[in-house]
């Protein structure tokens, strides 16, 4: 079950979840341009599986954080395009600040020099 | 029901959908990254690998894809489901012991409450019933005693008051005797008011209803059918509309058919005709107190603000009699919801038997908590090895519930099939005047019921060993891989108090059952004041109308009288109006005393009278105190002579001579007597008091009146004294009476003592039914005192093979056992007989004579359990003493 590329991606649980969000606030689109998108966004730093992203937009959108429609690609094939709803944007909102606290908490403990100045 | 399965179908539709979505997107994407890297230039083949790669296991991540949408807890409970299946199937003696158990538990409960939901909860067959009220008098003492009105005074409240959308009326049941082609038959009717349909609220299968232009004296001729009757008499034919049906020799024109189901007012009235009104004639409304009342309440009217009207209009509308009535008449009038006045007294008759089966259903439920918990040992080491891997406390309570829970509903169906099966038995025990008898039938909450009481149960008998299964001794158990010498005390303490609970609700059973088999029995006992040995009683009728020509009912009878003298074998023969025990009997008859003088507005005092042909003292063996019996002499009227019972002279003339003293029969109106010495009735004889309206009820003032060509009656009920079999003599009768008039019907041939002992059916159902629930739990109970004092023989093996070898006497075995069993029966009897003590306050209105604290009762039932405790320890008690010291120590 878990494979050694899982490992590598070591992503936090809801991590995923956030960039698609951020990634769908900016503008609507199907799985594979999502990927894509993140990929491209990170500078490929961040090794994520392809498939992983589908049971996580299936996660959000049984809680109703994005929607689907079907719809036609530019490249001209029946996809599903996702969208993020109101309630998905306060989602996004309060994820991300309560990373961006951890991350600053974690960014504390790990640079302590830093810390004191 | 519908839109459950709705619901369910709609989700896993929308299920299915989504994952086919999600299969095809998959696709999609592999084949857009597929034709990515084609384009920079991978053969088609390297394309389609490397785009599976980069997306990883498909598959999985469908199936993780479809988890975000499953209910994870409902389908591990299936899964725990079919392991508790495969345990089950695993044990099937533990499973077939544990649902039969249970299935007669829940059996008994469901059967019960199909009772209950039938006759007590199921609404009335009318439209919005719950506000159909009885209204019904009491007087002050709040007697319900007189609760019969004149039809003015229904027709007055239906007039005066704002509570109610409509007020009826209807008179009671009577015989009546149905005249077609070659002869009569006896058909119950009733009359009613012509708006009853209305207040009802319904409307007719065939036909219509009766008119306001009906409630016109002689314009009244007319008939409504039941639909039973309809079917039977005449088959069901929609013609029969406009024909014509004699009825006590009057004829009237069938106007309509009663739509099906509808039982009204009797649960035996197979037509109705109208309560009519004489015009012009101020008395008619007022002078038969013979209707009772009911009526619909508008909407947003409480029961409690209709009686308050009524109450208030009470004095007003008693001026509107022609005469002055007593301030008290039904001064209170109550309102209470029409089926409840249906129910009656047998609502807490139903709960007592609920009561009962409740108890079986828990005594069931320890046995198989019981039974789980011995199965807990061998299980031990399952438990613990699951806990060891890491099953938390809950997981495996929650398993041990499912198993629980399936046992519980296996034993539900089985137990709704014994119901259904046994509810026709169930039926035939109860007294044949149950309300709503035909209504009774298994009814959708029947089946929630059992539906409930099976997940009830499995939870109730499964929470205590899950409990203490879920949280073992982990190394301990893991250890220890045989049972230890003296097997483990905090379980058989548990046993120990469920079988202490079991022996103790069979004890409050048997208790119940055992007063009331003591009451019946002093019941029994009780001297009716009359013979009923070889006595043939029968109903002889002719048509209500018969007496208009006058003499002529008189004449009959005593033809009647002389034939049957005739008979072979009859000794007696006597005729009476009114059979003593004879159900529906009211006290008939106002008088007033000599030197008992009483103002209007007082209530006159009420007896029983009948009227008896002069055999009939001799033939009921009824004791002549003083005076003497009537005599032929008498039926002329001429000495005006009547015959009192010993309370009667007792109560009126304490300490003088009744005899000569001076009687008046009051009429309707309650005028007082004026006791003219000259046209008074005498007290010409004092008999014995009889048990005459039940062997229950006290005694009352009694009249015997002579059969005068003044009160003729053109029923009477005819009885015979023979050496000669009931159904020789009743042959004898019927020839008799068909030489006379050939369509004159003989009906409810009855020996006397048949219709003494119908009058305590009543009683005699609860206790049969109760003696069976009592059986049933002891037999339950017995089956666990049997099952847990074997299981510790089994147990304790290897200590009694330890006793036996340092020489203990296998007396002292057997008697170990033994003891430990009657310890159990002896704290459950002082249990239960606490609990029958506290709640025999609540048996008290079902017994007679019998103190709810009956001693019998309660020293025999403690003997019963105590032998039910040595029966049951005898088997495994031998067992125990027959151990091989050498292989008990030997076995592992």
């Amino acid at each position: 079950m878990t494979n050694s590329k899982q490992e590598a991606r070591d992503l936090f649980p809801g991590a995923l979840e956030m960039m698609i969000l951020e990634s769908l606030r900016r503008q609507p689109a199907h799985g594979y341009a999502l990927v894509q998108h993140i990929q491209q966004r990170s500078n490929n730093l961040l090794q994520v599986e392809e498939g992983s992203l589908y049971p996580a937009l299936q996660r959000l959108l049984k809680e109703k954080l994005v929607k689907a429609e079907w719809g036609i690609s530019a490249t001209n094939r029946r996809v599903r395009i996702y969208q993020i709803t109101a309630a998905g944007m306060k989602h996004l909102e309060r994820e991300k600040s309560s990373f961006e606290q951890m991350f600053e908490g974690i960014a504390l403990v790990l640079n302590p020099g830093k810390a004191i100045s | 029901m519908s839109w459950f399965t709705r619901v369910v179908s709609r989700i896993f539709w929308r299920r299915r959908e989504r994952y086919s979505g999600l299969a095809e997107e998959i696709r999609e994407h592999l084949e857009e990254k597929t034709e990515q890297f084609v384009r920079e230039g991978m053969s088609r083949e390297e394309a389609v690998r490397a785009a599976r790669w980069a997306f990883g296991n498909a598959t999985l991540i469908e199936e993780q894809g479809r988890e975000a949408w499953q209910w994870p807890r409902l389908e591990s409970l299936i899964a725990d489901a079919k392991f508790a299946l495969r345990q089950l199937r695993r044990s099937p003696g533990f499973a077939l012991t544990a649902v039969l158990t249970l299935a007669l538990g829940i059996g008994a409960n469901t059967a019960i409450f199909t009772l209950i939901d039938s006759i007590m909860l199921r609404p009335l067959p009318y439209p919005q019933q719950e506000r159909l009220m009885r209204i019904s008098g009491t007087d002050e003492q709040g007697r319900p005693s007189a609760e019969d009105f004149p039809k003015g005074w229904i027709r007055a409240w239906q007039e005066h008051s704002q509570s109610f959308e409509s007020i009826s009326g209807y008179a009671s049941s009577t015989e009546s005797n149905v005249t077609g082609n070659d002869q009569s038959e006896r058909v119950f009717g009733s009359a009613v008011t012509v708006n009853t349909f209305d207040t009802l609220g319904i409307y007719p299968a065939v036909g219509t209803f009766f008119t306001p232009d009906n409630a016109v004296s002689g314009r009244d001729l007319v008939v409504m059918l039941s639909y039973g009757y309809w079917r039977q008499r005449f088959a069901g034919n929609p013609g029969v509309i406009g024909e014509t049906v004699r009825i006590d020799g009057i004829s009237r024109r069938i106007i309509g058919v009663m739509p099906a189901g509808v039982r009204f007012p009797y649960a035996d009235t197979q037509f109705l005709i109208p309560i009519s009104f004489k015009g012009g004639d101020p008395i008619d409304q007022w002078k038969d107190f013979d209707n009772r009342a009911f009526g619909r309440l508008k909407d947003g009217v409480s029961p409690a603000a209709a009686q308050a009207e009524l109450r208030r209009l009470h004095p007003a509308l008693l001026k509107l009699f022609p005469w002055t009535m007593p301030d008290s008449w039904e001064a209170n009038t109550d309102v209470v919801p029409l089926l409840d006045s249906v129910v009656g007294d047998t609502r807490p008759r139903l709960l007592l038997l609920f009561g009962a089966v409740g108890m079986i259903l828990l005594i069931a439920c320890a046995n198989v908590a019981n039974l789980m918990l011995a199965r807990s040992t061998s299980r031990e080491r399952e438990m613990a090895i699951r806990g060891a891997l890491g099953a938390s406390a809950a997981r495996i309570v929650r398993q041990l519930l499912v198993e629980s829970v399936i046992l519980g509903a296996m034993a539900g169906v089985v137990g709704l099939v014994l119901a259904a099966v046994s509810l026709r038995a169930l039926t035939g025990l109860l007294p044949a005047d149950t309300p709503r008898m035909a209504d009774i039938a298994l009814h959708w909450p029947v089946f929630l019921f059992a539906a409930g009481a099976s997940v009830l149960t499995g939870v109730l008998f499964g929470l205590v060993p899950a409990i203490r299964m879920a949280s073992p001794d982990l190394q301990q158990a893991l250890r220890s891989g045989s049972r230890s010498v003296a097997g483990k005390a905090s379980q058989a303490r548990i046993s120990m108090l469920l079988v202490m609970g079991q022996i103790g609700l069979s004890v409050l059973v048997i208790t119940a059952a055992g007063l009331m088999l003591h009451s019946l029995y002093s019941l029994s006992r009780v001297n009716p004041g009359f013979r009923t040995d070889r006595i043939v009683t029968a109903e002889v009728a002719l048509d209500a109308t018969a007496c208009r020509t006058q003499g002529h009912c008189q004449e009959f009878f005593s033809e009647l009288l002389d034939k049957t003298q005739g008979i072979a074998g009859v000794e007696n023969v006597a005729l009476v109006d009114s059979l003593p025990m004879s159900r529906g009997y009211d006290l008939n008859y106002p008088f007033d005393a000599e030197g008992h003088p009483r103002q209007p507005t007082q209530q006159a005092p009420q007896g029983a009278g009948r009227l008896v042909s002069k055999g009939y003292f001799d033939t009921v063996g009824l004791n002549l105190v003083r005076g003497r019996f009537l005599t032929d002499s008498d039926q002329s009227g001429a000495s005006r002579a009547i015959v009192v019972n010993q309370q009667m002279a007792q109560t009126l003339w304490p300490n003088q001579d009744p005899i000569g003293k001076h009687v008046e029969e009051l009429a309707d109106e309650p005028t007082p007597g004026l006791l003219d010495p000259n046209v008074a009735l005498v007290v010409v004889g004092v008999v014995s008091n009889t048990h005459h309206d039940g062997l229950g009820s006290g005694f009352d003032d009694e009249v015997y009146l002579p059969m005068t060509e003044k009160n003729e009656r053109p029923s009477m009920t005819i009885l015979l004294r023979s050496q000669t079999g009931a159904a020789q003599t009743a042959a004898g009768l019927r020839r008799a009476v068909a030489e006379i008039d050939p369509l004159v019907p003989v009906t409810r041939v009855r020996t006397m003592d048949e219709v003494v002992t119908a009058s305590t059916a009543d009683s005699r159902s609860l206790t049969v039914l109760l003696l069976g629930f009592g059986f049933l739990a002891l037999s339950v109970g017995a089956v666990g005192v049997y099952s847990l004092i074997a299981y510790t023989v089994s147990w304790r093996t290897r200590e009694i093979g330890i006793r036996l070898a340092l020489g203990a006497r296998r007396r002292d075995v057997v008697m170990m056992i033994v003891r430990q069993s009657f310890l159990l029966a002896l704290g459950g009897s002082i249990a239960g007989l606490f609990a029958a003590a506290v709640s025999g306050r609540l048996l008290k209105q079902f017994l007679f004579e019998v103190s709810p604290l009956d001693p019998l009762t309660f020293c025999v039932v403690p003997l019963l359990m105590m032998l039910l405790a040595l029966l049951a320890a005898w088997v495994p008690a031998r067992r125990a003493a027959s151990i091989d010291p050498m292989k008990a120590l030997r076995t592992e």
